[in-house]
């Protein structure tokens, strides 16, 4: 499985006085089973930049390759793009629209002309995958369940394709801490477990933090950071430049560090610094 | 990109008729339709048509969007221009087959389409200089004039705005649950008509949640905000009328003495036809 | 300290399926003049329906409401009680009602019939508290929905309420959108001394309000100041609220014996706490 973009362009309403670049020449490159997030405000280009994995924008300019084929030339090889690379929109749970849970969750694979039996066990499998159970919920609608829940039905409508790369756009947006989690531990799940390629976006610094691999910071349609956590969160700067902010653990280390302690300040999880500070502790570092 | 299209055929433009109260706009565009049913005679089109080309030219609108609205309702003009030619009786200028040409039939035919034409370009000068907006604004006066729509002429206008509100809101919505729905490999591309039909339902079902969903809330938010109807409503744009708008009515009025003159014309004998 | 708001052995139940469920039950609090009262709770816990039942939207189904000594079943008061107390809520869409900005924010005064010259100097005040007068002639869709909130915000102010009730103002924002819409609130309670009513279920948001209560389940679980809130963190986990990672790293360094103050909010003070 790999994917990659090429020098990609997007223009909306181009020749028109609304002419606006929402992607200047983005290169990408994915070859393996990673974590990703890509970070970046309102604006910046990231929800622009995930419809051209899937083929559902094309770019102005530039090359989108699935598995070394050029998607931007032939509707079919697009349509095929779409079940190898599933895209899960903002709201997700806004895409809902069959009686029951099991109807909707299965209309991907009905558009894959899959056999009933094949679709009945995608189905099943999507469920449990975002932590519904089948036999519970199959044959409830999906509007009489809460916001949570509904949303993970809209996750596992993508997820019945059986996708190589799964993308999310703001999973989380608008829900409360404990739907929030429910969420997040799925997909962690799902790129643990299943050996699925996750490609998270968000704009929330301390919710990619503790998952991601790789961290692309986006700005103004192009991309300014393509790198480890540890390596974007420490151009901190860099960051609130652009109206972001590293992890308030990773602001608490480097302050630890300046005032003198002996830590490593490249530590931005809750467990990392916990770790770090403890030992600290213990060798006598700290005197409270 | 939903986010700019414009919502009817409003063309914005600096000019006297864009300044116009709209309220003026549509009593003249009332009383012009009228008018124009009065025209019986060459003269009266002529002085209809030169009120028209005055009214164009001031209005800065160019004349490929004046025509545009013409070409919607040509079938229209073409079915009436054929019926005019072949069923008025007449002086037979020809026949082709059973059916007769006659020559009042054509002279009925040209002023029906001349007619139609200008009703058409008439009325969308208004809608082409005055946006979805003041338009609403305007109706809601002119109905509270009119006795018996009184109680209505509020709520119509509100249903009105609030329409105008959601269109930009309500498109970009269908233009996310569609690609949501091509994610998930739905095609709504190929296929014949049935098959295209069925393929919309996926997008109209969520979109009609949505919009109840969104009407609820809205009604919610407008009670929170002592919304109670009409009766005791003051406004913060109360439309006004300019110096523009009273030329206006008097070249309303000059319009409309002329044209009705016109039919007395062949009464005193003057040949004009 | 004068009281804004009463709620008295406020109950409230409802039908779903032919089932009577109690989504209030039995609350009683205050919220007093010029304070900032931030209320929390995971979803499901009845905030939302506190809110609504705070302005007469809904009517208590035992128990009473007053705002400022006005119950809310009362229905001749109905509309002062609710241009004195004002509510914004969550989707920022779905509460503004005109094509037009300026016309939004009028669209209150408008209906409480205030003569026109006085609903200019409104609309332009409010504008100007919530910095969005270069806007006032722009459309809706054409704003942010940070932006899209503080028109919400403007809007309320413009009826000269003493007392805004937020409903999850923040929830559909992005981080900037959030700040924008915090900050305006913030400056709303400092500098005009309005009442806020603060409903959410973000811990990091209400780090600075006056107090908070805590709901579960339709019934106030705990209420104090921030500090005596925040110093709590498992009974918060318990009722799936989420501590900022600052509180919680301080928690958990304070279980394992490091002489940590409960309820340490921000980086700096945790600094503060280590490099003594």
């Amino acid at each position: 499985m790999s994917l990659k973009l090429l020098h990609v362009s997007h223009i909306y309403a181009k020749d028109t006085p609304f002419e606006f670049a929402a992607l200047k020449d983005i290169n990408i490159s994915i070859d393996k089973t990673e974590f990703i997030a890509i970070i970046g405000h309102t604006g910046s280009g990231k929800s622009t930049l995930v419809q051209h994995m899937n083929g559902l924008l094309l770019p102005t300019s530039g090359t989108v390759f699935i598995d070394d084929v050029d998607i931007t030339q032939n509707k079919t090889d697009r349509f095929n793009a779409r079940r190898k690379v599933g895209l899960v929109f903002q709201y997700a749970e806004h895409q809902l629209f069959e009686e029951t849970i099991f109807k909707d969750i299965a209309f991907g694979p009905k558009n894959l002309k899959l056999t009933n039996e094949e679709i009945e066990m995608r189905v099943s499998e999507a469920m449990e995958l975002v932590g519904l159970n089948y036999e519970e919920y199959k044959d409830r609608s999906p509007f009489d369940i809460s916001g949570g829940q509904m949303r993970r039905v809209a996750i596992a409508g993508v997820l019945s394709m059986k996708p190589d790369i799964i993308i999310l756009d703001e999973p989380t947006a608008g829900l409360d801490p404990l739907g929030k989690k429910e969420i997040l531990n799925s997909i962690y799940q799902l790129y643990k477990t299943h050996n699925i390629t996750v490609i998270l976006v968000s704009h929330n610094m301390e919710e990619v933090a503790q998952m991601a691999e790789r961290i692309i910071v986006m700005r103004q349609g192009g991309i300014i950071m393509d790198a480890a956590p540890a390596k974007v969160f420490s151009q901190a700067e860099k960051l609130e430049e652009i109206g972001l902010r590293a992890p308030d653990i990773s602001y608490l280390m480097k302050e630890l560090k300046k005032h003198g302690l002996d830590v490593d300040d490249k530590i931005f999880t809750l467990y990392g610094a916990n770790e770090e500070l403890l030992k600290l502790y213990k060798r006598g570092g700290i005197n409270v | 990109m939903f986010k700019d299209i414009t919502i009817g055929q409003y063309y914005p433009a600096n000019s006297p008729i864009h300044d116009l109260d709209p309220r003026t706009k549509i009593v003249y565009t009332f009383v012009y339709i009228i008018v124009l049913f009065f025209a019986n005679n060459i003269a009266g089109y002529a002085i209809a048509l030169l009120f028209l080309a005055l009214l164009i030219y001031l209005s800065n609108i160019p004349l490929k969007f004046v025509f545009k609205s013409v070409k919607a309702i040509i079938i229209i003009i073409l079915i009436t221009v054929i019926l005019n030619v072949f069923v008025t009786p007449g002086y037979i200028l020809f026949k082709i087959g059973p059916l007769k040409v006659t020559d009042a039939g054509l002279i009925n035919a040209a002023f029906m389409a001349v007619r139609l034409i200008m009703l058409i370009i008439g009325t969308s000068i208004m809608t082409l200089t005055t946006s979805p907006i003041s338009l609403t604004d305007g109706m809601e006066y002119c109905m509270r004039r009119i006795p018996g729509m009184r109680a209505y002429a509020h709520e119509l206008a509100m249903m009105m705005t609030i329409a105008l509100r959601f269109i930009p809101t309500l498109m970009e919505e269908a233009d996310k649950i569609m690609k949501a729905q091509k994610a998930r490999g739905a095609d709504f591309e190929t296929g014949g008509i049935f098959k295209k039909a069925k393929s919309v339902v996926p997008i109209l079902v969520p979109l009609f949640i949505g919009s109840f969903k969104r009407a609820d809330e809205l009604a919610m938010a407008m009670e929170a905000r002592c919304y109670r109807g009409g009766e005791g409503r003051t406004r913060l744009n109360e439309l006004t009328y300019q110096k523009g708008d009273t030329v206006a009515y008097i070249v309303t009025a000059v319009m409309t003495a002329m044209i009705i003159a016109s039919r007395f014309l062949l009464l005193l004998n003057i040949p004009m036809k | 300290m004068q009281k804004a708001i009463q709620v008295k052995n406020l109950c409230y139940k409802y039908q779903k399926d032919e089932e009577e469920l109690t989504a209030i039950y039995d609350m009683s609090f205050d919220v007093y003049e010029g304070e900032f009262l931030a209320i929390i709770g995971h979803n499901g816990s009845g905030k939302s329906t506190l809110a609504k039942l705070l302005n007469g939207i809904i009517k208590p189904s035992s128990g009473d409401v007053l705002v400022y000594e006005m119950n809310t079943k009362d229905e001749d008061k109905i509309w002062d009680i609710r241009q004195k107390a004002g509510i914004v809520f969550q989707n920022p869409d779905n509460q503004i009602v005109a094509t037009i900005v300026e016309e939004d924010v009028a669209f209150g005064p408008e209906n409480l019939g205030v003569e026109q010259k006085e609903i200019r100097k409104r609309v332009d005040e409010a504008l100007e508290t919530v910095k969005m007068s270069q806007y006032k002639d722009r459309k809706p869709h054409q704003l942010s929905g940070g932006q899209k909130q503080r028109i919400a915000i403007a809007g309320i102010l413009a009826m000269q309420p003493k007392c805004i009730i937020f409903d999850e103002a923040t929830a559909m924002l992005d981080p900037s959108g959030r700040d924008e819409v915090l900050s305006c609130i913030r400056h709303l309670n400092k500098e005009n001394k309005t009442t806020i009513l603060y409903i959410t279920h973000y811990m990091e948001e209400i780090v600075d309000a006056d107090r908070i209560i805590v709901l579960n389940k339709g019934e106030i679980a705990m209420q104090g100041t921030p500090k005596e809130i925040f110093s709590q963190v498992e009974p918060l986990q318990q009722l799936q609220l989420d501590v900022p990672n600052i509180t919680k790293l301080a928690y958990m360094l304070k279980k394992e014996g490091i002489n940590i103050p409960d309820g340490v909010l921000t980086v700096d003070e945790m600094v503060g706490c280590i490099c003594r």
